[in-house]
């Protein structure tokens, strides 16, 4: 594996349907996407700096619309395959 | 920044060979090894719904997309959730009481049979549903002990599942969870916080396992 960009841990991975370099990782220290298999990392922006993450998905239907559930109960959402996400609850 | 060597702990060797060469400098992939330690447990048992969770707003520890209709479901410590709406209300599943008491860290579905619902947490073993998550059954046999930390679907071949047991290793059923067995002690970095099946190439099996660990995550190929 690539050089993790974070001192936290992984709580979730998800490796995109479409393509399977694609994947993502999240924990504490956000989300954090690879389009190498995981050889490198690039953070995620997603909501306020800081968000810890617990879980990802992947709708199978739609695999543009992705969810990302954090620590604190909020959930994410992403139409667009990963690269913008906005709060839902 | 660290960088490490992705590879699960090989145990009892048996058919695999050691890989590198799949990323460029400083990633190394070893293959994993096929362990044999069976240990029994009790049967499978089922369950009918039993409880019902006032629907509240409990964090998710897991989440999946039901593929029929595109609802999410969330496991939590507080059970099991579906939401209809994207996230913004959830009605509780009716888990079986004994591990709905543990609560659930890891809810999966099967996409191609979508009314089968895994679930397993801490405490809380393995629990499949066959019916969209009206009823329940436990699926351990094989397991050593109740105490799942990540649960896996295999990419392309959905009754190969893969359980990472707390101090037991990693487990894998071919057959849907009908019977588990024993595959090796996976990351040296216990515990595991997330285990995913990719059908990346370059596998000298099927594809590979990601494990999310205290300090990032893992790849191993999937030929245990």
């Amino acid at each position: 594996m690539g050089r993790w960009p974070t001192p936290t841990e992984a709580s979730a991975i998800l490796v995109d349907t479409r393509e399977p370099r694609r994947v993502f990782a999240a924990g504490p220290g956000g989300l954090f996407r690879s389009a190498d298999a995981g050889r490198t990392w690039q953070a995620v922006a997603l909501g306020p700096v800081g968000v810890g993450l617990v879980a990802l998905a992947q709708d199978p239907r739609r695999l543009n619309n992705m969810f990302a559930g954090a620590a604190s109960g909020a959930l994410y959402r992403s139409r667009d395959g990963g690269a913008t996400w906005h709060l839902v609850q | 920044m660290r960088s490490r060597d992705a590879s699960f702990e090989p145990d009892e060797p048996r058919g695999c060979h050691l890989r590198t060469g799949l990323f460029a400098a400083g990633v190394v992939i070893l293959s994993v090894f096929l362990g044999v330690g069976v240990v029994s447990t009790p049967e499978a048992k089922t369950h009918s719904a039993v409880q019902s969770i006032p629907a509240p707003a409990a964090p998710a520890r897991a989440l999946a997309v039901d593929p029929r209709d595109g609802s999410l479901i969330k496991a939590t410590a507080r059970g099991l959730f579906r939401s209809a709406d994207g996230g913004r209300s959830w009605n509780s599943l009716p888990v079986p009481a004994p591990p709905a008491q543990f609560g659930f860290g890891q809810v999966l579905l099967n996409p191609e049979k979508p009314t089968s619902i895994y679930a397993g947490g801490l405490s809380a073993g393995v629990i499949l549903s066959e019916d969209g998550g009206a009823t329940w059954r436990s699926i351990t046999s094989g397991l050593p002990s109740m105490e799942v930390e990540a649960l896996a679907i295999h990419a392309f071949r959905r009754e190969t599942l893969y359980a990472s047991i707390r101090g037991g290793g990693i487990y894998r059923t071919e057959n849907g969870g009908q019977q588990w067995q024993r595959m090796n002690g996976g990351p040296p970095n216990r515990p595991l916080l997330a285990l995913t099946h990719s059908p990346l190439a370059g596998s000298m099996n099927t594809g590979w396992l990601y494990a999310g660990t205290r300090d990032g995550p893992y790849i191993s190929m999937d030929c245990f």
